[in-house]
């Protein structure tokens, strides 16, 4: 029986991301495999750009790696059809599309076909919080001239709400937002958001986040690491994935629950975001994957197969969940 | 693998002593010892830390805070802040070496860089202290180690450079350095105005007695003092109150240079032109040796070097206490070899998390490494300050005078830190009022 | 050989005065947004871009004149108490065998680097701006070459020394 030991960049300093994405998997495939499989993670910036990481395992200096598809947009867009955006449906419905509606194979044909490595779904975050504010945001008016830091393609949509968005370092985020220097930022899942302790210095938690309902990861592996390994080996690593993923949802979603307790404990506000923003928010979205669609061949390749996932789906709260009413019964303890 | 991380340490060093440059050192032994690790595909990991640090936003301060102190020193508000400085010392006891100091207060404060402060203020007090017949040890003393508060006063371009390393906000690191920076200053003020009144022969008064009237002397000091005061406070306090980026802040200090500069009617094309020049071969000076370490320090770490230092140090079941002490240590016996970003780029991304676990505070750890980089640039071989002070000094005053002169700042440095150390509310205060 | 070398400092020396002055328009930008930001209430899209691209084109072009300068720092507490043919030939060493074969591997891959973002039309993804990035990708790349040839020059220099062309390093200057 083979063994292996494999290095993995990813783009995380610490947090959720390491620990229950990247490190999870690491620690799953070695069980997994009987300890044949090892999986030594490094910290974003160790090997390679801890936003380059898919360069970094395409080209072999890595032989895995733990990336956001989305960092690569700047080269093809449709890495933001996989990694979420301000169109993309919901968790619940996104996590069938990639395990049940062909989201998987499609991911690994475009993958290969366009940057020659092997990749797949591994953690993903649920909708994450819309701003950690210092101002009240609740209105398309709120939101105009609003200073907000945020990154990738959500910086032009953004502009479209009538926001002022920024592009700042990361370390700079939490002293600037402390001094007001920006008025809001956008950053992770609430229970993410409590690393970098964002609630210490703003007032407002404003939810959802119609900016990325849903966040899939990926796992990328070394075209030629791939090619040297037999069938069950290549299965051991997908099953550990997909399993890591499932927990990873798991995780994010009950801890988030447990981060918005503890926001309101901090004396924070949480406010939901007016129906019309959050239908702007997604027209925006869809309007912006409609033109790539006519631009890109992928994108609309993956953007179709999501339309027709979710026309399938269109009626699922029917019969899925009962009304929002029936949510609260029973749970008034006084 | 771990004997590789170590062999990699002592080639670096070996090489560094021959006199190869040392950014061109820290290349060549990563790109040999990466070979081994990454193959052909080596290549991409430079490309990478290439690109990192040329697209990186916040180095974009270090040009600018080195054009700001190459323009001021040039700009002829050097001369005018000595002579107004010496109406109000020349009276003390060493009241040269004092006024020195104090200069080098207000320029380490407009400028990020060590050289630009220790120039212009050396060139202007080393004859004056020649002429008076001042201790050659003292005048080599007072140069160099005033001319290295341009790295603890903010603000500092070793603090750009670690804010990102430790995960520090830079506004943090300037406020929390601006008091220790200020003691220390205080520090070697008292020393010198102590040493000369014991000995007076290491700083002779001067015979020549001017009388002046006081109004006279508050217009001189006012129209000597206000407008560099005026831009730092812009500079400064724009990062402190958080309106601007350290990047920012820098261009804005730039361009209140160059309006100064005209309006002392000093401004010439060949002045700007200097300083131009001047900017970019110590930006690249610092971004070369920046990009060799990363290079270096990449291979380092992916061959192990990283965890092999911690393990070893954790191995020793140190008290938190010893832990740090021993930390500094060697940093500081480092510092004697290697040039500060080296430094930094080893231990801070590998100590800040340990020190931090162990209960300590991330920017007061920073703040105590910045006293020990400070340390660095009085420490042969690899002394910058006494490079810069060799570059400007008459042949009267030689080595083994500028040696002897910072030994007794190199224990006020000492003392410092053991101040910062015993009371860490010399650092904390400042940003926590500041920014909470 | 020293005329070679002469004549390799003449670009080193051009492309140092174009580095230099890219700071005018770094301090230029960076205002701008200052005052953009707190007079107009709206930040630009393009100055966080142009000031990491103006600090790497400043850093970049400049590398190559600042070795001409001879102002990247060593440790002379052996290399100053040796003849000039020691001298030279650890100059030699350092950037003839060390460092130009480096530079030149570097250059290429940078090349291949910049050859993908423009068969891409790979843009930077980092602000609204968000530029294409083949022109920064190909600064990169001139930097290295640039640093190259100075190296070429300053290895000249040292052999002409070590053949006894010149008596040593300063007299080749
Ligand atoms: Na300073
Ligand atoms: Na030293």
């Amino acid at each position: 029986q083979d063994t292996y030991e494999w290095r993995m960049a990813t783009g995380w300093g610490g947090g959720p991301l390491m620990d229950i994405g990247a490190q999870a998997f690491a620690d799953r495939l070695e069980l997994l495999s009987d300890g044949r499989m090892k999986v030594e993670v490094f910290q974003g910036g160790a090997i390679g750009e801890p936003l380059k990481v898919t360069d970094s395992v395409r080209r072999g200096i890595a032989d895995m790696g733990h990336t956001w598809p989305g960092y690569d947009w700047g080269r093809d867009t449709t890495a933001v059809a996989f990694g979420g955006f301000a169109g993309t449906m919901d968790d619940e419905r996104m996590m069938h599309w990639l395990y049940e509606g062909g989201g998987v194979e499609l991911w690994k044909e475009w993958r290969q076909e366009e940057f020659g490595v092997v990749g797949m779904p591994l953690f993903t975050r649920t909708a994450e919080t819309f701003l950690n504010s210092r101002k009240k945001v609740q209105s398309l008016e709120d939101l105009e001239g609003l200073k907000l830091r945020t990154a990738g393609a959500w910086i032009d949509m953004s502009k479209e709400l009538g926001a002022s968005p920024v592009t700042t370092a990361g370390d700079e985020i939490y002293p600037m937002l402390e001094r007001g220097v920006i008025d809001a930022t956008e950053w992770g899942t609430p229970w993410e958001d409590t690393y970098p302790k964002f609630y210490e210095v703003t007032d407002y938690i404003i939810v959802p986040g119609v900016h990325q309902p849903v966040a899939p990861f990926e796992l990328q592996v070394n075209q030629e690491v791939w090619d040297s390994l037999n069938e069950r080996d290549r299965q051991l690593i997908e099953t550990a994935a997909e399993l890591t993923t499932l927990k990873a949802w798991m995780k994010v979603g009950h801890e988030s629950a447990a981060a918005m307790k503890l926001f309101e404990e901090e004396g924070l506000e949480i406010v939901e975001l007016d129906p019309e923003v959050q239908v702007k928010a997604r027209e925006i979205g869809i309007e912006w994957a409609n033109k790539q669609s006519q631009e890109n061949e992928w994108f609309d390749r993956v953007w179709e197969s999501q339309r027709e996932f979710e026309k399938l789906w269109a009626d699922a709260e029917s019969y899925r969940r009962l009304v929002p009413e029936t949510r609260a019964l029973g749970l008034d303890t006084e | 693998m771990e004997l590789a991380a170590f062999l990699m340490f002592l080639a670096l060093l070996a090489l560094i002593f021959l006199g190869i440059h040392i950014a061109f050192a820290l290349f060549g032994v990563g790109l040999v010892f990466g070979i081994f690790i990454y193959g052909d595909a080596l290549i991409w990991q430079f490309v990478g830390r290439v690109e990192s640090l040329a697209s990186n936003y916040i180095l974009a301060a270090v040009p600018l805070f080195v054009f700001m102190g190459s323009l001021l020193e040039r700009s002829g508000i050097a001369e005018r802040l000595f002579d107004a400085i010496q109406i109000w010392v020349r009276r003390l006891p060493g009241g040269l070496a004092v006024g020195t100091i104090i200069m080098c207060i207000i320029f380490a404060a407009s400028t990020g860089v060590v050289g630009a402060t220790e120039t212009v203020v050396g060139l202007l007090a080393i004859p004056a202290m020649m002429k008076y017949n001042y201790d050659k040890g003292l005048i080599a003393g007072s140069i160099c180690s005033g001319g290295s508060l341009g790295t603890i006063i903010p603000p500092s371009v070793v603090l750009i450079v670690m804010g990102p390393l430790a995960d520090v906000s830079i506004g943090w690191l300037f406020a929390g350095s601006m008091i220790p920076g200020l003691i220390m200053a205080l520090l070697y003020i008292i020393y010198t105005i102590g040493l000369c009144t014991l000995r007076p022969e290491a700083g002779p008064r001067p015979e020549d007695e001017v009388q002046m009237p006081l109004g006279q002397k508050l217009v001189i000091t006012a129209k000597a003092l206000l407008p560099p005061l005026m831009l730092i406070i812009a500079v400064l306090g724009s990062i402190l109150a958080g309106v601007a980026s350290p990047t920012e802040a820098a261009a804005i200090g730039s361009a209140g240079a160059v309006i100064l500069a005209l309006t002392y009617g000093s401004l010439t094309l060949s002045l700007f032109w200097e300083a131009i020049m001047k900017t970019l071969r110590v930006t690249c000076m610092i971004m070369l040796i920046l990009l060799a370490g990363t290079v270096f320090t990449g291979v380092f770490f992916s061959m192990g070097g990283g965890s092999m230092i911690s393990d070893f140090l954790l191995g020793m079941d140190l008290s938190p206490w010893l832990l740090l002490l021993f930390i500094l240590l060697m940093a500081f016996v480092l510092g004697f070899f290697l040039e500060w970003i080296s430094i930094l780029l080893i231990f801070i991304p590998i100590f800040t998390p340990i020190v931090t676990q162990m209960g300590f505070d991330s920017v007061w750890f920073c703040i105590l490494f910045l006293i020990v980089i400070q340390t660095g640039y009085l420490t042969p071989p690899m002394a910058p300050a006494i490079f810069y002070l060799r570059g400007i000094a008459p042949p009267e005053i030689k080595l083994t005078d500028m040696y002897r002169g910072v030994v007794p700042f190199l224990a006020l440095q000492a003392i410092t830190m053991g101040i910062v150390m015993a009371f860490p509310q010399t650092v904390l205060w400042l940003p926590r009022l500041l920014f909470n | 050989m020293l005329i070679v070398a002469r004549f390799l400092e003449k670009i080193t020396q051009s492309s140092g005065i174009i580095a230099a002055l890219i700071i005018i328009p770094l301090i230029l930008s960076t205002c701008y947004e200052v005052f953009a930001r707190y007079v107009f209430g709206a930040p630009t899209i393009w100055a966080y871009e142009l000031g990491y691209m103006g600090m790497g084109a400043h850093f970049l072009l400049g590398m190559a004149y600042t070795l001409k300068e001879k102002a990247h720092i060593r440790i002379d507490l052996i290399y100053a108490f040796r003849g000039p043919k020691t001298k030279a030939a650890i100059d030699f060493l350092g950037y003839a065998v060390i460092m130009l074969p480096f530079t030149i591997w570097l250059s290429w891959g940078l090349f291949m680097y910049y050859e993908e973002a423009l068969m891409f039309e790979e843009t930077s993804g980092q602000s609204a701006w968000n530029p294409v990035i083949w022109p920064f990708r190909l600064c990169m790349m001139i930097g290295f070459v640039l640093l190259a040839i100075q190296l070429v020059a300053e290895s000249l220099k040292c052999l002409s020394v070590l053949v006894g062309q010149s008596a040593s390093l300063e007299e080749a200057e």
